[in-house]
């Protein structure tokens, strides 16, 4: 390819303008160019909806563009996946988080914002819907080995389902190996403490701040116990 | 001329709207999660998927079944002059579910003392009818509801309106509930309390939402039919496209409670619209949108011949200017387009929290927009010519018989309004309209009686939250 570096600045273009059939265009052009997949989505994708996410931080970008931005770039995903699998390359990602509904509740659009989110901060997230079992969960966490588990519940019914799973968890040997964050309009940070969730984010936008902190600590620290780290910080 | 019909859709709209929503109900349908009610739904005409659960309603039917449905009704209170009769035209003001309560400035998880004492000041509140359940820290989740109607029925002479949140609960609070009127029979004649139930839009029905309808129809409780769409989330961001899904999701309701038992009263609610904020992802409950939505709500409510309701909130996090003007602005539009129901009295937040000292504002914006309502009223006397022509040129009108009798009638009075002189305002502490609210509702909760209920009453509900508690171990 003559230009790569103007054409990774096109893809980028394309996916903060959320155009999704222009950025699966311009990808395919550049695998045919000869572009390794990781360089596409680390110098291409990933800036796009990284200039989306920052200017929506900033409340310069309404959230539609956000949620177009992430579609565009999951359509991008789709064509690269197979090629990652293929040549066995590694994506550079601020880790992988699974995250969903809990049993008995249907809510979902608080979880897709979260989703938009996090895929904008170069998160690779695995979302498994709503109405989520709690079987379902630790199934997943055993299977996809993520660092971060996200459970949603929107009614103070359902958050016991929250709980459920952390419990679950715990019994199944997992617990150590994955940090669980809950959120939804039903719970705060009380109830983490008190289920033994090691994270609550009130919205969206510190959902990724909680998440980019469990992952700076490790697993090490919990939000919960870090004293410092106000709600609105 | 009276005010209670502020109508922001012409005929032709309306009838607009009308058809679209029938038009999602036929080509797109309704997700309904309980086999029982598809089955039923089959049998009345419609089709029905039961792999994915849904059914698409063909006009007729929804037509057919919203002429079934009765256009007024009773909702009965503990003392028979408390009753309400929804429909008329009056509107009728109650509370709202919260999570916490900011009473002077601290916030706090509900428990059930706040509740009872919230229960309590509304009883004194005289523009608020009943009072609406709530969460509580210090109850088990899954029997919150049944704790809420044991609760009502020791603080107030009120209807009650407990939030159901599983069949189960439902079925003690059934119990409650005909021990207090003397009976099952009596509680099928007099609704002491009512159920309803929200939509997941779009278009979806859950599963426990159809089991409650379904365990109260046996007692032909009326029930609340309540579309809660957030505009440009989960439903269309124009207001035009809001009302087409709210308004068929309402009538898909309809339907099925008919269904379960013809003639049951239903009351139509688009009221708990959210507009979204696209700069926060906040659902919004206290924007003008919201009031426009709601006031089309009544009116296609109208447009039916059915009760309408709806929810008065703000979206500032604590009792301030902003908690006041967005509620004031909210209540006259509720108002003055004609809800019968309206939900939101002390709520704040977005409905996450409650406060006693915006119940106590709430209680005074309802009883100056309650005024505006009632318009003026042209009469030979309220024109007053003949006072006119005695007083004359240059004269007062203070010494006439006619000022004092028409004043009492026709000005209304201020509660906790301030209305003396600026000196006397600093004499009395220099206190701002949040203060002295605050004051007025801790002095009600210390003071206010409510005719106690019988000791034998009493214990027989109580008997039942002890098994509620058991069945919620089980």
């Amino acid at each position: 390819m003559s230009d790569p570096e103007g054409m990774l600045k096109k893809i980028s273009e394309a996916v903060a303008a959320y155009e999704t059939e222009k950025t699966e265009e311009l990808v395919n052009k550049a695998l045919k160019g000869g572009l390794k997949p990781a360089t596409i989505i680390e110098n291409g994708l990933t800036p796009g909806i990284r200039e989306v996410g920052e200017r929506f931080g900033r409340g310069e970008a309404f959230l539609p563009e956000l949620i177009m931005a992430a579609a565009a770039m999951k359509s991008a995903m789709k064509i690269l996946e197979p090629e990652i699998l293929k040549s066995g390359t590694k994506v550079k990602s601020r880790g992988r988080v699974l995250i969903g509904t809990v049993a008995g509740d249907l809510h979902d659009i608080g979880k897709n914002i979260v989703v938009a989110m996090l895929q904008a901060a170069q998160f690779e997230v695995i979302d498994l819907g709503v109405d989520v079992s709690c079987e379902a969960f630790i199934q997943k966490v055993a299977e996809l080995k993520p660092n971060i588990l996200g459970l949603s519940a929107l009614l103070t019914t359902t958050k016991l389902a929250q709980r459920e799973v952390v419990d679950a968890l715990k019994k199944a040997g997992l617990r150590n190996r994955v940090r669980v964050m809950i959120g939804g309009a039903a719970v705060d940070q009380e109830w983490a403490r008190e289920i033994g969730a090691d994270a609550y984010a009130e919205n969206a936008v510190e959902a990724v701040q909680t998440a980019t902190f469990l992952m700076e600590t490790k697993g090490k620290g919990t939000k919960n116990n870090r004293s410092a780290c106000n709600l609105k910080s | 001329m009276n005010l209670s019909s502020l109508e922001p859709l012409s005929k032709d709209e309306l009838q607009e709207i009308h058809l679209a929503s029938l038009d999602v109900l036929e080509t797109v349908g309704v997700k309904i999660e309980d086999g029982v009610t598809l089955r039923l739904l089959e049998e009345a005409g419609a089709n029905v998927h039961y792999k994915e659960k849904a059914a698409k309603i063909p006009s007729a039917l929804v037509e057919d079944m919203i002429k079934k449905t009765p256009s007024q009704f009773t909702l009965f209170a503990r003392e028979p002059a408390f009753n309400l009769h929804v429909g008329t035209g009056q509107p009728f003001f109650t509370t709202g579910n919260a999570v916490e309560i900011i009473e002077r400035g601290k916030r706090r998880k509900i428990t059930r003392k706040d509740f009872s004492d919230f229960v309590r000041l509304v009883d004194a509140l005289k523009n608020v009818h009943f009072c609406t359940g709530t969460n509580m820290a210090d109850v088990p989740p899954k029997i919150c509801d049944v704790h809420q109607i044991e609760i009502m029925a020791n603080n107030t002479v009120n209807h009650m309106r407990p939030c159901i949140s599983s069949v189960g609960g439902a079925k003690f609070i059934l119990k409650m509930a005909s021990i207090l009127v003397g009976g099952e029979d009596a509680l099928t004649k007099k609704p002491i309390t009512h159920v309803g139930y929200t939509l997941l839009t779009p278009l979806r029905w859950s599963a426990t939402s159809l089991q409650v309808f379904r365990e109260t129809a046996k007692y032909n409780i009326p029930v609340n039919i309540e579309s809660e769409p957030m505009s440009g989330g989960t439903s269309p961001v124009t207001l035009a496209g809001t009302l087409v899904i709210a308004n068929a999701e309402v009538l898909s309701g309809i339907v099925l409670n008919q269904l379960y038992r013809e003639g049951r009263p239903c009351v139509y609610s688009i009221g708990f619209a959210h507009t979204m904020d696209y700069r926060t992802t906040e659902p919004l409950t206290g924007s003008p949108e919201v009031a426009l939505i709601v006031a089309a709500g009544a009116q296609l409510a109208r447009y039916y011949r059915l009760p309408s309701l709806s929810w008065v909130c703000t979206d500032s996090r604590t009792v301030d200017a902003q908690s006041i003007y967005e509620k004031s602005l909210q209540f006259m539009m509720h108002i003055l387009s004609g809800n019968d129901l309206i939900w939101g009295v002390g709520n704040i937040d977005s409905s996450y929290c409650i406060s006693p000292e915006q119940a106590v504002m709430d209680n005074e914006v309802i009883s100056m927009v309650n005024r505006m309502r009632e318009g003026i009223k042209i009469t030979e006397d309220t024109l007053a010519l003949d006072v006119i022509r005695r007083v004359g040129i240059g004269g007062t009108f203070l010494g006439e018989r006619h000022s004092l009798s028409h004043y009492i009638k026709e000005h209304v009075q201020a509660d906790i309004t301030y209305r003396h002189s600026s000196g006397t305002w600093q004499k009395m502490g220099s206190k701002s309209m949040e203060e002295r609210a605050g004051e007025k509702a801790k002095e009600l909760m210390e003071t206010h009686q409510v005719v106690p209920l019988d000791r034998d009453i009493q214990q027989q509900l109580h008997e039942i939250v002890k098994e509620a508690e058991k069945w919620a171990l089980s």
